[in-house]
């Protein structure tokens, strides 16, 4: 028996008949189909051009800062360089690669079965949490860890606990050391840590490739190069730390604009077992949220800023998600779907109303609710009046 | 987690020292074999010989006649990959290729101007003479006498047992060659035969009445799928499966059989499959990986979770779960389901 993903009471979605969602399935498809037959030459141009933009910001922003780190306008330009170039490997290059969207090129430097980004987080690790764990239990509260990471509530159907109301405190922190924290997810530490199912003798055992991963990062970036660049070793050393905050702030911030936004949706387990794939569709959309902007600010966000686009295809090459979004927008429209979009100060403010709102038990939350109604309703009575 | 696999991040990695170098040179790499095309002439209308020049990596010393290479070129956006036998390794290294244009992959190479970068496999396969070399019986058809004529090179000079080839062509390409190393190797004698001016086809009869002594012949076939099959089975009606040896240029699915449901378990797509599974595949929309297409290159091997399937190479059934199959050379006989 299918069972679609119960429609939460504020979902902003209508709901759908059992025709009606295969019917919409179909249609997906079919646009899905549309662009795998068409890809090409120009598909691969773009990944190599993405690829070469890393390469060569890597080495003009690491020379700026071996020859030129101690002057502070080249130390800044080439610090930034180096954020902008680990944004873009981690993003638009090793994001995607490692979903396979490319491995259709048979070209095996950009296979996503191989590749290994430049950041904590082993390949494989990643793959198993984000390719796997995330894009299929999509919003799954308890199944997918991507809802809070364990660390946070971001979710009314997560239970509360009193280490939530430190939520926002803890976001910020989280971005600020997302790659370590992206590298670590896999071990779920809040095992350990908080719920004590799990000893840490596990953890250390279960972190033996994360550790190689680790010692790779920490040494490249902060002992080979400042040695290498000698008498500029502080201003390199400063340099690539900064460049590595940068990307987590950047990547941490692009992620939680993809699914915890206002209206983003989280689902339980039970509603979401037998799903078929037209009802997986939907859930993909209902549970992701798009961000508008420019082609900069895309390629950028490693074209995450259509996430709904790539939860419904995430093995499309991303470069190919732009011209798909006004198709999916549109045939949610004709279906009645909520289509989450908005710019990205809009989505990210929302995002810390809800981790705000999320920080505290539900019904504290009915409680301001209904204070904040009253006391809306009283003032506009007040101003009634005085009029 | 699987630590099955020990995991080792590179240091650095291999495909940005390979761009560095190809800046000063373009047949530079770390590891990779890459080759340029020095030159090429052509043999017929549509056979053509390519001269290349591989880089410091190609390990020519491990070469042995019969051999062939994987060749990969970037077409449409896709690295294409098809193996061709070695026609002649010279001594400096330097391999000439025989390829005829019937696809687009050799239609591409052949029409590459000098000095354009290929990238190579090293030389592989089991279709070389055993040592010591014994009296041997080689059949070739079409294109199939690149890799007859690289055994035939190293035969003739190996041993003073008898040597016979037939040939079957339309094109002749090679045959004045052949035709003076018969004159030089009173062992050897060659058997011509232009299709285009008798209409002649391998069987028994032919087989016994050319080749004398065919029971203590090592049998050595390459061509068309037609004439592979007529080799194999006049082998085995004369008991010579274990002296015989073959090399595929093409396969056939068999297409009497019924279509099966194939299922991609991770990325959740269903199609029906009536050819071999990466045809299949491909036809249904899907874009997995793959290489030579034609059990070589294990690019598209992937691990086969439950069903049955027959090799297109060997024939072989496989009903076992959890076995490793190559998509390009393996037909469903059952419901199939794949971690692809």
């Amino acid at each position: 028996m299918n069972m679609p993903a119960a429609l939460h009471p504020n979902s902003k979605s209508k709901y759908l008949t059992e025709a009606q969602i295969q019917e919409f399935g179909a249609k997906v498809e079919a646009i899905r189909r549309e662009v795998m037959d068409d890809l090409g030459e120009k598909d691969a141009q773009y990944i190599y051009k993405i690829r070469n933009f890393v390469r060569y910001s890597e080495i003009a922003s690491r020379g700026m800062l071996m020859f030129g780190g101690w002057i502070p306008p080249v130390w800044l330009l080439g610090t930034g360089l180096l954020g902008l170039s680990k944004i873009v490997e981690n993003m638009e290059l090793g994001h995607n690669v490692m979903h396979g969207q490319f491995d259709w090129m048979n070209d095996p430097t950009l296979n996503g079965a191989s590749y290994d980004w430049d950041t904590i987080a082993t390949g494989d690790d990643w793959k198993y949490t984000h390719n796997y764990i995330h894009h299929t239990y999509t919003n799954i509260v308890d199944k997918d860890h991507d809802v809070g990471y364990g660390l946070l509530r971001v979710s009314e159907a997560q239970k509360w606990e009193p280490r939530f109301l430190m939520n926002i405190p803890l976001a910020i922190q989280l971005m600020v050391f997302f790659e370590w924290y992206v590298g670590l997810q896999r071990l779920h530490l809040e095992d350990v840590l908080v719920y004590k199912t799990k000893t840490w003798k596990q953890v250390w055992d279960e972190a033996a490739g994360l550790r190689k991963k680790m010692r790779r990062q920490v040494v490249k970036d902060y002992v080979f190069f400042p040695l290498l660049a000698g008498p500029n070793a502080i201003p390199v050393f400063a340099g690539n730390a900064v460049a590595n905050v940068i990307r987590s702030l950047w990547a941490s911030a692009v992620i939680f604009n993809g699914h915890f936004t206002e209206d983003a949706e989280n689902f339980e387990a039970d509603n979401t077992e037998n799903e078929s794939r037209a009802e997986w569709y939907i859930r993909q959309i209902r549970g992701s949220s798009n961000f508008s902007g420019t082609q900069w600010l895309h390629i950028l966000s490693g074209n995450l800023s259509h996430q709904i686009e790539h939860h419904l295809f995430p093995d499309m090459p991303a470069n190919r998600y732009a011209e798909v979004a006004p198709k999916i927008k549109a045939l949610c429209a004709e279906y009645g779907i909520h289509y989450n979009e908005a710019n990205f100060i809009q989505q990210f403010s929302s995002v810390w109303v809800r981790l705000a709102k999320c920080s505290l038990p539900n019904h504290w939350q009915d409680k301001i609710g209904q204070g904040s109604n009253l006391i809306r309703t009283g003032l506009a009575q007040l101003k009634a009046k005085f009029q | 987690m699987s630590t099955s696999v020990e995991y080792k991040p590179e240091w650095i990695r291999e495909d940005f020292i390979d761009f560095i170098a190809e800046k000063i040179n373009p047949v530079w790499a770390l590891k990779k074999v890459k080759a340029c095309v020095v030159e090429i002439q052509a043999l017929s209308p549509d056979f053509y010989k390519i001269h290349l020049r591989p880089n410091q990596n190609f390990q020519a010393q491990r070469f042995q006649a019969g051999q062939s290479i994987l060749v990969t070129l970037a077409m449409n956006g896709v690295r294409q990959q098809r193996s061709y036998s070695i026609v002649t390794l010279l001594d400096n290294g330097d391999v000439i290729l025989a390829i005829k244009r019937q696809g687009k992959m050799s239609n591409a190479l052949t029409q590459l101007p000098a000095g354009a970068v290929v990238e190579l496999s090293q030389p592989q396969g089991n279709f070389v003479l055993p040592a010591p070399v014994p009296s041997l019986c080689f059949i070739a058809s079409g294109s199939g006498i690149t890799a007859i004529y690289s055994l035939l090179q190293k035969a003739v000079v190996s041993s003073t047992q008898s040597i016979d080839l037939l040939y079957f062509t339309r094109d002749d390409a090679f045959h004045a060659e052949i035709k003076t190393l018969a004159l030089m190797y009173p062992y050897f004698k060659y058997h011509h035969f232009n299709t285009v001016e008798q209409h002649q086809h391998l069987s028994l009869s032919l087989l016994q009445n050319t080749v004398e002594q065919l029971g203590e012949r090592h049998i050595y076939a390459c061509g068309s799928a037609s004439m592979m099959q007529a080799a194999q089975q006049i082998c085995q009606q004369l008991d010579l499966s274990e002296q015989f040896h073959s090399e595929y240029f093409q396969m056939t699915a068999d297409e009497n059989l019924e279509a099966q449901p194939v299922q991609f378990l991770r990325s959740q797509q269903d199609f029906q499959a009536n050819s071999n599974l990466l045809d299949s595949a491909e036809a249904a929309g899907l874009r997995p990986a793959h290489g030579c297409r034609m059990g070589i290159c294990n690019t598209c091997s992937c691990t086969k979770v439950s069903g049955s399937v027959r090799n297109l190479l060997t024939g072989e059934i496989d009903h076992n779960h959890n076995t490793q199959i190559k998509l390009c050379v393996t037909q469903a006989i059952s419901p199939v389901v794949i971690n692809l």
